[in-house]
């Protein structure tokens, strides 16, 4: 059984960084979170592992958003917002890459949270079953999810594009 | 079979058809040009979704030794027992407490008819 965890961990552990980062966008904070995750999988030994540490995942980016959400309501009232990158001399490629990384996430959050999760879990490497059992779709809705998900994700990149165009220009 | 819907397009991308769906699909594209068509299309939008997400990744970092993580997480293993623990002290403790000076206000004012009794 330990045996088991370890190899999920070896093999899992990258796409479950990934997923969180998706939600927490801190790749510290991901690492941390997905890190707990595997320690509390040590501890509960789930029958279905790889499951189970989404969802616990999932759960743990839930409470950070909350927390994070508090935290920033205090903040906002003791300083202004940091300035925007790209004032601090960084090259035009890393300013780029910056930018349209945001784009992306401003995209994913566009999307419906069902619609989301399952693009995230998919991309994290679940199959579909997984993903229908974890989302409560049924197993022939997830493909028409994922078809969505990818189309409103597109979409919603591009329209963003756009408009950083119209406002730079 | 009728026209293929897209979901089932992108199941049939994602690899993730039965066989036996997956035969009656190849079977339809094989003589049906327009769904072969959205399958280059549900083939295109899924890379450039692949390549949107790919964007959005973090700094890759070595994963730790499991056997670490074993180890860090004692604290919360016994945070919650440990929380449990504290409050059900406290929570007889107090009771504890309660019913010390309860005892001791039954004594003060049992002391009148003890001492008669004696007397007597």
């Amino acid at each position: 059984m330990p045996d088991d965890l370890a190899e999920i961990y070896r093999t899992t552990y990258h796409a479950l960084v990934r997923f969180l980062y998706r939600k927490v966008w801190d790749a510290e904070r991901a690492a941390d979170l997905a890190q707990e995750a595997f320690a509390r999988a040590l501890v509960h030994r789930p029958a279905n592992p790889r499951g189970w540490l989404f969802v616990v995942a999932a759960n743990l980016a839930r409470d950070e958003g909350r927390r994070r959400l508090r935290e920033r309501r205090h903040l906002t009232l003791l300083k202004a917002e940091p300035a925007a990158t790209g004032e601090h001399g960084e090259p035009e490629e890393a300013i780029d890459l910056e930018a349209r990384r945001a784009r992306v996430r401003a995209a994913l959050e566009e999307l419906t949270p069902r619609d989301r999760e399952v693009l995230l879990l998919w991309d994290a490497g679940l199959p579909y079953e997984e993903i229908a059992a974890q989302t409560g779709l049924a197993p022939g809705a997830v493909g028409t999810t994922l078809a969505r998900a990818r189309r409103r994700l597109v979409e919603a990149y591009e329209v963003g594009s756009e408009e950083t165009h119209v406002a730079r220009g | 079979m009728s026209h293929v819907d897209e979901g089932t397009l992108h199941a049939y991308l994602d690899g993730a058809l039965p066989p036996a769906e997956r035969s009656q699909v190849d079977a339809h594209l094989a003589s049906c040009p327009e769904c072969r068509e959205r399958l280059a299309e549900a083939r295109a939008l899924i890379a450039r979704a692949d390549a949107l997400l790919a964007l959005a990744l973090p700094a890759e970092r070595a994963a730790p030794p499991l056997h670490e993580l074993r180890r860090r997480p004692l604290w919360w293993r016994v945070r919650w027992p440990i929380a449990w623990a504290a409050s059900i002290t406290l929570a007889v403790g107090l009771g504890w407490m309660l019913r010390g000076r309860e005892a001791l206000d039954r004594r003060a004012t049992s002391d009148g008819p003890a001492t008669r009794a004696g007397e007597s």
